[in-house]
């Protein structure tokens, strides 16, 4: 409540980045609603060759986690790693998770600065948004566990918590 | 009765659509480059395997036929599993509307719209990736396009990162062995298709998996150029599947005939040779559409090191006790060497596949984490374009040699690639790939013939740091004399390279498989270089061999002036006999 208060101007971008938090989970894991890729990949799943090598790209290489990563339907068609711009930022991060950390822990760096811009943010912003993510590095990112998800909204509460951010970051 | 007036109605409709359209027109456009070139007609065939891809039965071998049922479906509002087909193929409806404009029939295609939009293609860039020998498949790099994305990203570097790429590559087998991916490599046992993924992805798996430095040339189409590419992209990304044959039907050949298909009054001269080589192709299209270099992404091997040249001992010291031991991390406060060990864990997690051991996990938190609690600003790392290894500029790939000396002769064709020799321009000098380099020999009576098959030698650099070794396989037939034999050889050891010199040496086995003996023995590979100028060299590169009770050392030292086109010079040829003659070397 205090929240509100204190940011009345930006009361709709409060309660937007608020549903987002709410329906964060729920975009995870119906990310990708379509079953299968239409009939002209068939070819594909005759010979299992396109799945098997996008899992040799992904899992082994780019993402920490198996199955955040298949929710956004990666696993079966090239058409359908193209996702919705609604939900780039988790995409993004659960794609990126160790680059973002990296770059987090500097303060400094393009994948952090990416992810500023696909949560909406511009101008000076995105700087003061790569200090919160350096500043709050310990929250953002789990010793024992990998996370993205937990990072998008950890990541959610810090613009929350910040009136410049939530004023220049819109992020759902 | 109402059943039967529809069913009039239906084929008077379809009769008037499919007689419509002059005969001789559909006849000459069939056979057009436009046509054959969309659909990828080679040799009254098409590359592309999926009937799906085709609308008539015998569409794949017959453009004539394939035309005609394009203009029919076209012509109506028909669908094929809820999609228009006006849908499915945009740039093929748009091309035949272009011709047939009022005979066509328009139809809004929402799914196929929010795609294009979502995608936000912007500038297109050719981007090659450098030569990886660590994996047969990447050895003579790849190229793929790349697109800023228009609708995101504010600074030009996000554009980049998110911005979507295009590339032809085989659809492998995790689960194939080194002996399956060949054979399926060569005989067509892979299918590909246009894979179409983030450009972070490639950042992940080239530039940092692999340390393999990135070149970007933008490449200048039209906007209606690019309506097509788009068109293009989305009809065979659903159903166009191609064999994929690591020589000659590879990432580039595909590439450069998606690029006919977009701009079909070019045509590629080096798609159709025996081998189509990423670098060469890589020139062509450079060539033709007169680009150059846009930027230059080194790999993150290349960043660390660059930054560890910079260092004072101190700092080096801090940076290798860093990287394992936690007490010693604690310790650092130095910004740079703190940078620096965040990028260490970078290489390192994807060079383990982010398997590191529990220990090495706690290491790299810890060193992120102690790195977000630093604020202390580092000097940013900046990396000069080595403008002397842009694969624009590289020699051309096939050399023929003619040498000659006191009563001797000796004559060479290699058909490629390149090799401790040969000019260093346009090469990153780690990576030597030679193949089939057939040589003749003839010294009064005597004569000989060699064919080195093939010859790798990956120089990477060795550094206390990143510490990586060098090595060397080859596979050559030699006959001396009446005296025959197959050889096999595999070294391993360290390469060093400073400036104008560069230095290694091996250690391994040479085999040698002779009419009724087989032979094993220990041979150390000895190489050096230094340049007096780009033109001017001296090279050896030499075997020390045990044979019987002596050692024995062949190989050969050059002193080459050298341009691109050619080199010249003397040449010492050393093993049990010793020879010197003078060498000319032409690339074609």
């Amino acid at each position: 409540m205090e929240l509100r208060n204190l940011y009345q101007e930006d009361e709709m971008k409060f309660i937007l980045i608020c549903l987002g938090l709410l329906t964060l989970s729920f975009k995870t894991f119906a990310a990708d609603g379509s079953s299968g890729c239409g009939p002209g990949w068939y070819i594909a799943k005759d010979n299992s060759l396109l799945s098997s090598s996008i899992r040799a790209t992904t899992n082994g290489i780019l993402l920490p986690t198996v199955t955040i990563g298949m929710t956004f339907g990666t696993s079966n068609c090239a058409r359908h790693s193209i996702v919705k711009n609604e939900m780039e930022d988790l995409k993004f991060a659960t794609e990126n998770y160790f680059e973002i950390a990296s770059d987090s822990s500097k303060g400094e760096g393009q994948f952090v600065t990416a992810y500023a811009e696909l949560m909406g943010c511009h101008g000076k912003s995105i700087k003061t948004f790569k200090n919160k993510m350096k500043t709050h590095f310990s929250n953002l990112f789990n010793k024992s566990s990998i996370n993205p998800e937990g990072l998008v909204k950890e990541t959610y509460i810090i613009i929350l918590k910040d009136k410049e951010l939530l004023h220049n970051c819109f992020a759902v | 009765m109402l059943r039967s007036l529809t069913l009039i109605l239906f084929l008077s409709l379809y009769s008037r659509a499919s007689l419509s359209f002059n005969n001789e027109e559909v006849l000459s456009f069939s056979k057009s480059i436009e046509w054959k070139k969309l659909l990828y007609y080679k040799n009254g065939k098409s590359s592309i395997e999926s009937p799906l891809f085709f609308l008539s039965p015998v569409g794949r071998s017959n453009s004539l036929e394939e035309l005609k049922k394009n203009l029919e479906v076209f012509s109506l509002r028909n669908k094929r599993e809820g999609e228009y087909y006006q849908c499915l193929f945009p740039a093929r409806f748009n091309l035949l509307k272009s011709k047939w404009p009022n005979k066509l029939v328009s139809v809004e295609c929402p799914v196929f719209d929010s795609w294009k939009n979502d995608l936000g293609l912007g500038d297109m860039y050719l981007v090659y990736t450098s030569s990886y020998p660590n994996n047969p498949a990447s050895m003579f790099g790849h190229t793929y396009l790349r697109f800023d994305r228009s609708n995101k990203g504010q600074k030009k570097q996000t554009k980049s990162l998110i911005g979507y790429s295009f590339a032809f590559q085989a659809q492998t087998d995790p689960s194939d062995n080194a002996f399956e991916y060949t054979l399926k490599g060569v005989t067509g046992g892979y299918n590909s298709f246009l894979e179409i993924k983030p450009n972070y992805f490639n950042i992940g798996i080239y530039n940092n998996a692999e340390s393999r430095d990135l070149w970007e040339y933008k490449i200048n189409i039209t906007e209606s150029e690019k309506e097509i590419l788009i068109g293009h992209a989305w009809e065979i990304s659903h159903s166009g599947a191609f064999k994929y044959y690591f020589f000659d039907e590879n990432c580039s050949s595909l590439l450069i005939s998606f690029l006919e298909a977009i701009k079909p009054e070019m045509n590629f001269k080096s798609k159709n040779e025996i081998f189509v080589v990423p670098q060469v192709t890589l020139r062509e299209v450079v060539g033709e559409f007169n680009s150059s270099l846009a930027n230059f992404e080194p790999s993150i091997k290349r960043r660390i090191l660059e930054r560890v040249s910079h260092f004072s001992s101190l700092e080096k010291d801090s940076f290798k006790k860093g990287m394992r031991e936690l007490k010693e991390l604690n310790i650092i406060e130095n910004p740079d060497v703190l940078d620096n060990l965040v990028d260490f864990w970078k290489y390192k997690n994807y060079k383990e596949k982010t398997k590191l051991s529990n220990e090495d996990k706690t290491l790299m938190y810890e060193t992120l984490n102690l790195r977000s609690k630093n604020v202390g600003v580092s000097k940013p790392v900046m990396i000069k374009t080595p403008a002397g290894e842009n694969p624009v500029f590289g020699h051309k790939l096939s050399r023929v040699s003619i040498g000659s000396g006191e009563d001797l002769i000796d004559l060479s064709i290699k058909y490629g690639f390149h090799d401790f020799f040969d000019p260093e321009l346009g090469y990153d000098n780690k990576s030597f790939i030679n193949f089939m380099d057939i040589n003749f020999f003839k010294k009064d009576k005597d004569q000989s013939f060699r064919v080195k098959v093939a010859d790798i030698l990956s120089l990477n650099q060795y550094n206390s740091f990143l510490p990586s070794f060098a090595w060397r396989a080859s596979l050559n037939y030699q006959s001396i004399l009446n005296n025959s034999y197959a050889g096999l050889l595999g070294a391993v050891g360290i390469s060093h390279r400073e400036s104008s010199q560069q230095v290694f040496s091996l250690i391994g086995f040479r085999f040698r498989r002779y009419e009724e003996l087989s032979l094993a023995r220990p041979v150390v590979n000895l190489g050096y270089k230094y340049l007096f100028s780009t033109k001017f060299k001296f090279a050896f590169d030499s075997f020390l061999e045990r044979r019987e009770d002596e050692n024995i050392m062949t190989g050969e030292a050059k002193f080459l002036y050298q341009n691109n086109g050619y080199s010249f010079g003397p040449v010492y040829r050393y093993s049990e006999e010793t020879e010197y003659l003078l060498q000319l070397n032409y690339f074609f």
